[in-house]
């Protein structure tokens, strides 16, 4: 096969592609547990469209889940977590995305270019988190 | 398989611009099974991996160019194109950059390397359309789905190649 040509020694060989790849999979697979599993703390979810901050609220000060309409989509908020209720783009991924908290990933939505993420409320809870 | 005539040439870039149309549209019919914007097979790069190792960079190019072109028309919205169009790119120039260290029967592993060039060119167009680093959070998600799905377009590519050298295509 091909292996056997001119050059050889400059190429990479397909046991080492094979390591190299492999271990990049399992790294990957490390950090998106760690993504989904470990909670980063943050308790603010901030709504932006567009690049735009549009809501920052403050989730462990929601006592009754409502939804706020973004247009195109709507976003539920409830006590300790939000997620994407609906949304009229064509594959409605965010949706899928379902419930975020603690400071995980964000829910994006390319189409409709929305954006909710879990932050930290400033330096105020940090210190709280510490004296608790 | 050599080409020599100009019309030769030109037939069979335009059979596989015709062939990687057919492999998209189809493509872009099947619902994705994980909720990460991004993620898809790219069945398409198998044309893009079997026009450089057979007919050359250059011919693949612009096999890859009309596919993004005519794929944005017929299945697309002038936003997927600008997404298409950056992906394409990042991946034509990683496979062009690593083709001859990685040709024959390691082509999966340029494969992969494509698609993860295109999965991160996407990405940072998609970070300036929402003027936002947000999206940097699925790096580790696309890499993963570049490396499983650029595995299997890569070995496709690696099979058709050797059944078109055996000549049970050419005739």
């Amino acid at each position: 096969m091909q292996n056997n040509n001119a050059g050889a020694s400059s190429r990479p060989s397909n046991k080492l592609l094979i390591i190299i790849i492999s271990a990049a999979a399992v790294i990957c697979t490390a950090v998106l547990l760690l993504f989904r599993f470990v909670p980063f703390g943050g308790n603010v979810a901030v709504i932006s469209q567009n690049g735009k901050e549009l809501y920052r609220i403050d989730l462990d000060k929601v006592s009754e889940a409502y939804t706020i309409d973004l247009g195109g989509n709507v976003v539920l908020v409830e006590n300790g977590a939000v997620s994407m209720q609906s949304a009229d783009c064509p594959d409605k991924l965010c949706v899928r995305q379902g419930k975020i908290k603690n400071g995980s990933h964000p829910i994006i939505c390319l189409p409709n270019r929305v954006e909710i993420k879990i932050e930290n409320d400033g330096e105020k809870d940090v210190t709280d988190a510490v004296v608790g | 398989m050599e080409i020599n005539s100009k019309l030769k040439r030109t037939a069979v870039d335009a059979l596989l611009t015709a062939l990687s149309l057919i492999i998209f549209i189809l493509e872009a019919q099947i619902p994705s099974p994980v909720p990460v914007p991004g993620i898809k097979l790219g069945l398409a790069n198998i044309i893009t991996l079997v026009a450089v190792s057979l007919i050359g960079k250059r011919d693949a190019g612009i096999i890859l160019l009309l596919r993004i072109i005519l794929g944005s028309v017929f299945a697309g919205t002038p936003v997927s194109f600008i997404y298409s169009m950056a992906g394409g790119i990042c991946c034509y120039l990683v496979i062009c950059l690593f083709y001859r260290f990685l040709n024959g029967n390691r082509l999966w592993a340029l494969s992969v390397f494509g698609a993860a060039a295109h999965n991160l060119g996407q990405l940072v167009v998609a970070s300036f359309i929402m003027g936002s680093t947000a999206v940097f959070w699925y790096i580790p998600a696309l890499l993963l789905s570049a490396i499983i799905t650029g595995t299997f377009t890569g070995l496709c590519a690696c099979f058709t190649i050797n059944r078109i050298k055996k000549g049970v295509i050419r005739k």
